[in-house]
Formats: C-alpha cells, structure tokens, sequence
C-alpha cells in the first residue's frame, strides 16, 4: 500500500532518485522533470539516455545526479538498445523498468525510425520525450519539435520551408502504432505527471510520456523555468492528456485558456514572431482533441447535455 | 617590445568570458596584428569553467602559444587549474575578491578587482568583458582612444550598453596605468590598408569558401563542432541563391545533398566523426553513381559522443577507408584558417573535375578558432565546373570509359540524354550489368581516376632545407605548431625539414618518397593515437617512420613538438 502511495505521490520519499547539485544550467526545465521521473519510477529501473545535456548531468560516473543505472547511448539505436535491455532482463527473470530519457531532436527526427519500430514491435519499455522544442545542448538549433516561426540559431523555422510548418504531433504518431499508453505531462503539474508515470509503470508493453521542458536557450529569465511549464498547459499551448491503446483519449486537465501571450512574451525565440501561425496550430490541436476525448466521453455515457468546454483564447495584442 | 604575447583568461562560463576573447582578437586585428584564438567551452550551454587563449603578435602567429605572458584568473577555481601554464616572469591578473595566489618569485602578481569596480562603480555586471578587455588592452598596448573608437563601432547601435561599456573602457584603462606596469608588454599598432585583413575563425573561411565555389545547396544536421557551417549558411547561401536544409539526421543530409548534386547543383553537408559514419552508406551510392559532392568533417574528441567540444585527428581511417566494397574518394586536409578558404574551393574543384565525393578533414581546434588572415581572394582558384554532355542522345555513354575516367555528365531533364542512375553496377551506359568483365572494367575506371588525382599540383607544401637530418610529416591543423617547432629547432643549429600533405587520399606517394629519402629519420606528427597518417605511410610506402602523438583532446603545442625534436636529435 505504502509503494503505491509512493508511486502516487502520496507520500514524501524516503530517497530522492535525483540529487541535488547537478550541473545542468540554472533554470534548466528538464532536471525538475526528470527528478519527478525518477523519483514516480522508482529504484528498480534501468535508465538509457542518449546524447543531450541529461548526459552531462546523469552520465554514470561519481558526479551522476541520478541514483539508478545509467547507459549512455547514441541517438540512433537508443530505442532499440533499450527494447534489448528489456528482453535480455526478461529472460533473467527480472522485472527493473527500462526508462529511455530521450530529447526532441532525438524522438521527433534522427530516431523517430527506431522509436516506431520499438512501438510497433511492442518494446517493453518506458520512453520520457524531453522535448525543450529544439537541439539545445548544440546551442539552440531547430528540431521539428520547434514552434513555426520561433527563432534559432540558423533563423525562423518558416524561413527555411516551402510551405507553412508546425511543430509534429508525436504523440498522435505513437497513438497511432495502438500502443498501451502514451501521454502528455509537465513538471509544472507534479501530481498529474506521478499518476501518469504510475499508470504507465504499471503497463507492460511500449508506453511513451512527452514531457514539455522548458530550456534558458527559448530565451527567459531563469526564475521563470517553472511559471512556463505552466502557462504552456494554461494557454492551450501544451495539453495534458492520454491515449491509450490509440483510440481512448482523455485530457487530464481543463486548461484556464489563458491568453497565448502571456506564454510566448516571455521568451526571446517568439519575439517578432508570427504568433497567429503558433494560435493556428494550437486551435486545430483543441479541435481534434476535443473531437476525440469527445467521442471516449459519448462511449461512456458522459458529457451529454454539458456545454462545450472552452477552444484556446484568441491572442491580445 | 616582445615578439608576441599568448593571453589567457580563464572564468566561469556565462559571465561574458568568451566574449572577452572576441572582442580582444577583434581589437588586436584591427591593429594590424596577427591573431591566433584558442578556446575551451564546457559542453553545457551555461555555467562551468572555461578559458579563452589568444596569441597576438606582429610577426606570424602560427599556434596558440606554449607558456602564458599573461594569466587573467577570475575565481579560484581558475587559477587553481591554469597557474602552472604560466610562464617564469609572467603576469598574473587575479581579481583579489576570489582568488587568494600563492606567493611566486618569479612571476609578477597584481590584483585586479573587476567584480569590485563592476559593483561600485559601472553599478551594473554586463560589462565585465569589456574591463577585462581594457586591462588586457592596456597592458599590450593598444592606444586608448583605439580601443574607444571599436567599443563605438562594436555597441554604437546599443544606446543603453555603449555608456556603459566606455565607462568600462575608462576604468579598465585606468587600474592598469595605476597599478600595472607594462615591462615588455607593449605591442605595436601595424598600420594596414582598410578591409586588409579579416578575422575569421575555420568553419567561416570554409562557408565562404564553399560559397566562393558556387555552392547551392547545403544539408546538414546539428553537430559540434561543425554547426556553425550551417548557421553560417543558412544566414548567407540565399544571399547567392542558395538553399539551406536541415535534415532528421546525417544519412539524410548526405542523401539530399547526393539528390542536388545529381540535379546538377554543386551540394555539400558538414558533419563530425559520429555523423560521418552514418553517411557511409550513401557515400557508397555517390561513388558508385560518380556524383560530386563535399563532406566537410570537422573532427572532435571519438570514438562515440566522446570530446564534443576537444579536438583529434582521428576520423582520417574513417575518411580513407570507411566503406562497403572499394570505393575510392578523394580526401583533402586544410591546414590553417587561412588555407580552409582556398582547400574548401580545391574541394569543390576536385569533386566537380574528378565526378566524386570528397571528404574536407577540419578539426575542432581548426574549425573553432579565430585567426587574422590576408583577405581571401576567391580568383586565386579558379572554378571548375564538371564535363557536361554535349547532349548527342546516341553516343551518350554517362558512364564512358575514358582515359582519364571520367565521364561526360548529363543533367536530368536539362540534357536530353536519359539514363538510369543505380546504386548497382552497370555498364558504360548505365544498364544493370553483373557480368565479371563489366564489374572489373568499371571498378578500375572508378579506382583510376581517383589515383590520376595525385598528379594533381599545389596539395603538398615542403619547409626546410632540401637535406635534413629529421624529416617531420604532419597533416590538417597541426601544421602551425609543428611548423613553428621547426623554426625554432633551426634556430637551435638542428637540420630539420617538415612535409605537409594536404591531400591524405590518393596518398602524394611520389611526394612522400622523395621526402622520406631527402632525410635520415621521419617523424609523423599527428593528433591521434595509433597514428593514422603514419599508417597509411607505412602501408603504402613500405617505410618505417616514427610516431610523435597526442590525444588528449587538446591542439599540439610548438613546445611539444620541439621537445620530441629534441629527443629524437639527442638520441643519436
């Protein structure tokens, strides 16, 4: 009873999985995350994590800030090294989670091959998306998980395509292979992130969480690692919800629908930026959302008479 | 006044440290005077140590200098770590708030208080580079009113930092006329026709080279410490008509790029040792389908995700032999800032001439640091541009035997000679063919114009007397320090000669041969463990050489090898 209410994040821990004095930047989203990922896992997990700055600041070694194992591996192949991980425990008998802390740059593009792969073959493994929407640790340049029209390091996303593009929906792309679990969390919402990592801890088979982090190279005060995390969930722009199996959808939590500003003036990468493009994008997520945490809603008997919860705000400027 | 002065400031990352380092070489430039940077960031985007090194002189700079003039330590920390590579009579710089020394007798001590003057009396931290800079300044030289006049053309537009960063200037100055005296520090000012000199560092003397050659097309992927080329593109190709993409991964970018360059587009991608091996493959597909095409591939600390941001010589295995089947390529080595303008258009050159992938081999030392160079001048190198049919559909034979080996090019939909490019071996007019004679005839033609592409001239440069009793070999960035330790072995009475190749594959064996029977001894000078250069040697030449290597991650120094010079000589 006490592990589960552990696991739930009912109860302080005994140890924390994360020390403190990591020497990742300071106001670095992702660390707060990724404590709070270990921390729900717990100590019988094997982690894998490859290049990014996580492999600075929880690389093995003596200074390493996490208190599991951990293998630091290479783009490419992370996801099916771990998928071998988790056959060769398997045949030994044992039962250590196989947790994948991989960034943006790695799930949305250099391995987005591999991790459909281990979807598909239904890998028992764990995978945490670190996505701060761009290659940070290269110094800030784009990945396909970057916003239109934010800026990086080698310009606006949209000055470099030929048609208009969004950030890609990885999650509805791993919905799609009709694995057990994926979702979306953020640190700024601990309790909903624990229960997350809970239920996905709990699933054999491949499960998937992706997590917005923000990084100090979007451009903010480091005060406001936090105040971000947030306003990305109660602007629209980062919903909270889980599919399972594909099909079932669930938002997770009822965004304030804040303005969209109050999330994007505070960072440098929006400023001069086509914030109409990023309002579209985050419009047509809530709809198809809506449509189809709609439909699990109507399956189950509920939602019948209730008004319409509320579609993202229109900017104020 | 001193030949030159090696400077380093050492600091915690993200107070500005890095910029002390620009802006000073910038300055130094501007006087005239040949500059040579030379830096270590921590692989974090903020925070831990990190050290900017910056040689300045009138005469040549050829590396980052052996022991310091001058140490400019911002906390404990740094000084902890950095004191030993000053030098006996040398400077320290220490702000006295952080940083408590240990008495020396030989080196001379003066604190300087840069968080205090920050605090009371700038009132606000962001110009901490700018007084670093102005105490440095001062203590080479660099006239006062010079050093106002650049911090006005470098924050003119900023009207809120540029009050700040003249008080900065002032104060800077000031302490140092005050309380440092400038026994021998003193540099002079050179002066220089306006636009003369530039200050680049590697990666942008290889963008502007790669643009000087008619460039159109770049794919790339992120990747330290090669991004900067695609930053550096992806601000300026358009400029020219170019286009720039950034791929999901290097197998991508060498593929798109293979795409534009079989489109007719001269096409390049940029990379380090882990994403050149993933291009392996498809490298593979551009010889068997002779496309031209560039990798540049700025080496880093290996194997793995190693030393993303330390320096090795150790992907040349990789450049030369990394491949399925035999599969010739030509790979080319820049040896200065300078020289990555003039390779990078040799590059594009070769490819076009000789219908291939060719492989540019930087490193991060070379690819990072700034050097003042001569003002490139793209008419140096003329541009070559590949054979192109003359569109007679009937004889159109693209993959004609020929004497040299290569074949006329026909551009898809532009030429109206129709052929099927493939991965498989074919025949002369690029039908499918597995047949024994085909596959003997077609891999000689491949091998054969990539040997013919050793006569080509100007890719090995010799130094030193014509006899010498020690013969040194080096290769890419390694060539300054090797070449300063060389002159100054001379100037110590030793006979000493040094051959660089610029070119690694086809090995210059002719070159080479004449080299190795001109001195008594070779020594092959290379920033890697197994000596991969002095293997290849080996190999082809079937010579015994000696080895002097590092690998440590850091740039030789001048001073190391003319300890092993020395060695070597004593020895006999």
């Amino acid at each position: 009873m006490e592990k589960l209410a552990r696991q739930m994040g009912l109860l302080p821990l005994r140890e924390e999985m994360f020390a403190p004095g990591h020497n990742a930047c300071p106001g670095c989203g992702s660390t707060i995350a990724l404590r709070m990922v270990l921390n729900a896992v717990g100590e019988r997990a094997i982690c894998l994590v490859p290049a990014s700055c996580a492999s600075l600041y929880v690389g093995p070694g003596d200074t390493s800030a996490a208190s599991v194992p951990v293998i630091h591996t290479l783009f490419a192949g992370c996801f099916a090294e771990a998928e071998g991980m988790a056959r060769g425990l398997h045949l030994q008998g044992r039962d250590e989670k196989v947790v994948v802390w991989a960034g943006d740059g790695c799930c949305y593009d250099i391995a987005l091959g591999a991790l459909s792969g281990t979807a598909a073959r239904g890998a028992d493994i764990l995978v945490v998306c670190n996505d701060n929407e761009g290659y940070q640790n290269t110094g800030g340049h784009q990945s396909t998980a970057t916003p239109p029209d934010a800026a990086t390091r080698t310009g606006r996303r949209s000055e470099h395509a030929l048609t208009p593009v969004g950030r890609k929906d990885l999650v509805e792309i791993i919905a799609a292979h009709r694995v057990p679990y994926v979702a979306t969390a953020s640190a700024a919402f601990p309790q909903d992130l624990a229960a997350k990592m809970a239920k996905a801890a709990q699933i054999r088979g491949f499960r998937m969480i992706v997590l917005l982090t923000p990084c100090v190279t979007w451009g903010y005060d480091s005060r406001h690692s936090v105040k971000l995390a947030r306003l990305a969930v109660e602007t629209g722009y980062f919903p909270l919800y889980e599919v399972e199996w594909g099909r079932h959808y669930r938002v997770s939590h009822e965004p304030a629908m804040l303005p969209l500003e109050m999330f994007t003036r505070l960072q440098k990468r929006f400023h001069g930026a086509d914030l109409d493009a990023v309002y579209r994008e985050v419009q047509a997520k809530w709809e198809d959302l809506r449509f189809n945490a709609g439909r699990e809603a109507a399956a189950l008997g509920e939602g019948i008479g209730v008004p319409a919860p509320p579609l993202p705000s229109p900017t104020i400027r | 006044m001193p030949r030159d002065l090696t400077i380093r400031v050492a600091g915690e990352n993200g107070e500005g440290l890095l910029s002390v380092g620009v802006v000073s070489s910038q300055a130094f430039a501007r006087m005239g005077l040949n500059v040579y940077t030379f830096n270590t960031p921590p692989a974090e985007i903020k925070g831990g140590s990190s050290m900017v090194q910056i040689r300045v002189g009138e005469g040549p700079v050829r590396s980052q200098g052996d022991a310091l003039d001058i140490l400019m330590a911002w906390n404990q920390e740094n000084y902890d770590f950095h004191i030993d590579a000053l030098r006996p009579g040398g400077i320290l710089l220490y702000d006295p708030g952080e940083c408590r020394p240990k008495e020396s007798g030989s080196q001379r001590q003066y604190p300087v208080p840069l968080n205090q003057i920050i605090r009371e009396q700038i009132k606000n931290p962001r110009p901490k580079n700018v007084l670093a800079f102005a105490v440095l300044a001062s203590l080479a030289g660099v006239p006062r009113d010079f050093a106002e006049t650049f911090v006005r053309q470098k924050f003119g537009k900023r009207a809120d930092l540029l009050p700040l960063n003249l008080a900065a200037i002032q104060h800077g100055y000031e302490f140092a006329q005050a309380h440092i005296p400038a026994n021998g520090t003193h540099l002079p000012v050179v002066p220089q026709e306006e636009g003369s000199q530039v200050l680049l560092t590697g990666n942008q003397a290889i963008s502007l080279g790669a643009m000087a050659s008619g460039l159109q097309f770049f794919a790339g992927y992120p990747i330290t410490p090669a991004s900067d080329i695609m930053e550096f593109l992806s601000h300026h190709l358009y400029k020219v008509g170019g286009v720039v993409v950034q791929a999901e991964d290097e197998i991508a970018s060498l593929a798109a790029v293979i795409g534009a360059s079989f489109a007719g587009r001269k096409a390049a991608t940029a990379t380090s040792g882990p994403g050149l091996s993933l291009m392996v493959e498809e490298m593979g597909l551009a010889t068997m389908q002779e496309l031209p095409l560039v990798v540049i591939d700025a080496q880093r600390g290996g194997p793995s995700t190693g030393l993303p941001t330390r320096t090795e010589q150790g992907d040349l295995d990789l450049a030369v032999y990394g491949r399925h089947g035999d599969a010739p390529r030509i790979v080319l080595a820049p040896t200065d800032v300078e020289d990555c303008f003039y390779t990078t258009m040799q590059a594009f050159n070769l490819a076009e001439k000789y219908q291939t992938p060719v492989i540019l081999l930087s490193d991060n030392h070379l690819s990072q640091r700034s050097q003042a160079i001569p003002r490139p001048d793209p008419a140096r190198v003329p541009v070559a541009d590949r054979e192109l049919t003359d569109g007679d559909r009937e004889r159109f034979h693209r993959y004609a035997v020929t004497e040299g080996g290569v074949s006329p090019f026909a551009i898809p939909g532009v030429h109206n000679t129709p052929y099927v490019a493939t991965g498989l071996e074919h025949n002369e007019r690029a039908h499918i063919d597995y047949s024994p004679q085909t596959h003997e005839v077609m891999m000689r033609k491949r091998q054969n114009k990539i040997l013919a592409a050793e006569h080509e001239s100007g890719f090995v440069r010799r130094y030193g007397p014509a006899e010498a009793d020690l013969g040194l070999i080096c290769w890419g960035g390694t060539e300054g320090p090797v070449r300063e330790a060389m002159e100054r072995a001379e100037e110590k009475g030793l006979r000493v000669a040094l051959l660089v190749p610029k070119m690694l594959w086809p090995l210059p064996e002719r070159a080479l041969t004449q080299f190795m029977g001109s001195v008594k001894k070779t020594v092959v000078v290379e920033a890697n463990f197994s000596g991969q250069l002095a293997n290849l040697i080996q190999s082809r030449l079937c010579r015994p050489v000696l080895r002097c290597n590092r690998y440590d991650g850091m740039p030789f120094t001048a001073g190391d090898v003319l300890s092993y010079i020395e060695g070597v000589a004593n020895h006999d």
